[in-house]
């Protein structure tokens, strides 16, 4: 028996990238995976290789998705990794609306279902992960609102966890902090974006980066904290390719 | 700049709370004051009593901020406009209440930085944008505000350094008043929701913040930020009742 057996795993924006591996993941290992995302051809892509995954095709932004989606499977777990990929231009050259992109989808998916595992709530126990970024302590001047809305999505684990502590419904909320993940579709956006931008090739721009996550590094981080049950309720964690440790919001 | 007297400063956001500090502190300095706000009663009281100059209009419009800087052509602007958030916790807010601050303040935060880089504004020129200690600490009850804030001060780095790349001379800094003013609008509602939540008193909940800081004041620090050499750099500033201005970044 996996290490997962028994639990149910809900992995929003599963059919790619850091989602999608933690979805393999979590069905290696045992768990019951339900992947949810807006693109049906890269989740039938995924029902095709992973049987064992259930998928739904929902936009999760919505207002009515954790509904819809807790209807299918109430999770032990839930992976919160969707998003949108942000256009990449400085700050002056963006509409508001590309530069308001990441909060829109981003942020709105981790409001909707941070709030509906507090008001639903999630049986006592549950984990709720966000797939954040090292940008929301750093900052990123090419990615309009996408670090801001990563802050925002920290905050809201933050403040999701004091309320599940208050009101006493035994969840745990917690952020991941990877930084640019060259081998997901907008990790290798960004290292187009930033590498043109310093007048240098992709890889050579990899390569400067100390120790980054891959895909895969990620969705190992997300299994091994949810099912770590020791002192991390709330806690942000720092991702790369070495591992992942604790930081302090509040330091950044 | 050594004074203000007949600098040019557009305050955006300055008919209430702390932006109206601002203009009362500037306006004792001689400076040639516009003052941009939605309210236009409260306008016309402004112009009567302090004898500056008024544009009605909402912030968060893109053609209000292009209009405005090419007509007063500041060297300085202070970027003040803003919504009072929803006070509830997370689960008791609605998506449309969450995003209030992002929808105003993120927003007008937005086009006029966009302005200021595409008029351009002067070189020397100062734009002084409102963040919060909201964006240290967090601030669980009023939805997106914090990560709003946090979104403000990040976006003063980066036009700091589209201003450097096409060697403008622009400077943006962010202001980060470390403590609830319990003598704004926005202060007073989130002290309130606060102390309730804390089952203490308001005003026992804000002597927790040590010396109180008058939006009077505020202004006065903002002067001392725009006429002491010694601040013309620094991206960032904490400010405080008790300890004044402090530089937060190189």
């Amino acid at each position: 028996m996996g290490e997962l057996a028994g639990k149910n795993m809900v992995v929003i924006g599963g059919s790619r990238g850091v989602g999608r591996c933690v979805a393999e993941a979590g069905a290696k290992l045992g768990a019951r995976v339900l992947a949810v995302a807006r693109h049906e051809p890269a989740l039938r892509d995924l029902a095709r290789n992973a049987p064992a995954i259930e998928v739904l095709a929902i936009d999760a932004s919505r207002t009515g998705a954790p509904s819809k989606v807790f209807g299918a499977l109430v999770p032990d777990i839930l992976v919160l990794s969707g998003g949108a990929i942000p256009l990449t231009a400085p700050l002056h050259e963006q509409s508001w609306r590309e530069f308001a992109a990441n909060w829109e989808c981003d942020v709105r998916i981790a409001f909707h279902f941070c709030k509906a595992a507090l008001s639903r709530p999630l049986p006592v126990g549950s984990s709720i992960v966000l797939i954040a970024s090292s940008a929301a302590l750093s900052g990123s001047p090419l990615t309009g609102g996408y670090a801001g809305s990563k802050r925002t999505q920290m905050l809201i684990a933050n403040y999701s966890q004091k309320e599940s502590d208050r009101l006493g419904l035994g969840l745990r909320f917690v952020t991941l902090a990877p930084g640019i993940i060259p081998d997901s579709d907008f990790g290798r956006v960004a290292v187009n974006a930033y590498s043109s931008y310093l007048a240098m090739s992709a890889s050579e721009f990899v390569r400067g980066l100390a120790s980054p996550p891959t895909s895969c590094d990620v969705a190992k981080a997300v299994v091994q904290l949810s099912l770590n049950r020791c002192q991390s309720n709330g806690q942000m964690y720092i991702v790369t390719g070495k591992g992942f440790e604790p930081a302090s919001l509040c330091k950044w | 700049m050594q004074t203000l007297e007949g600098q040019n400063i557009l305050v955006v956001g300055g008919s209430r709370g702390l932006g109206f500090g601002v203009v009362e502190a500037v306006v004792a300095r001689k400076a040639n004051v516009t003052v941009v706000a939605r309210d236009a009663a409260r306008l016309a009281e402004l112009k009567d009593h302090l004898g500056v100059s008024v544009i009605a209009g909402d912030a968060t419009d893109p053609a209000l901020a292009e209009s405005a800087i090419r007509q007063v052509r500041p060297s300085v602007l202070v970027l003040n406009a803003g919504a009072t958030p929803a006070m509830a916790p997370l689960h008791k807010q609605s998506w449309q209440s969450f995003s209030r601050n992002w929808d105003t303040d993120v927003r007008a935060t937005f086009h006029w930085i966009q302005a200021s880089l595409n008029a351009p504004l002067a070189r020397g020129s100062r734009v002084l944008i409102s963040s919060s200690g909201a964006a240290i600490d967090g601030s669980p009850l009023s939805g997106g505000y914090a990560g709003a804030k946090r979104m403000i001060w990040i976006m003063a780095g980066y036009a700091n350094g589209l201003a450097n790349e096409l060697d403008l001379g622009i400077r943006f800094q962010a202001l980060v008043v470390r403590q609830i003013v319990g003598a704004t609008e926005l202060g007073r509602a989130a002290a309130e929701a606060y102390a309730r939540r804390k089952g203490v008193s308001t005003e026992s909940f804000l002597a927790g913040f040590g010396r109180p800081l008058e939006p009077r004041e505020y202004g006065e620090h903002i002067v001392t930020l725009l006429t002491d050499p010694s601040y013309e750099t620094a991206q960032a500033f904490a400010i405080r009742g008790e300890t004044g201005i402090q530089p937060l970044e190189r």
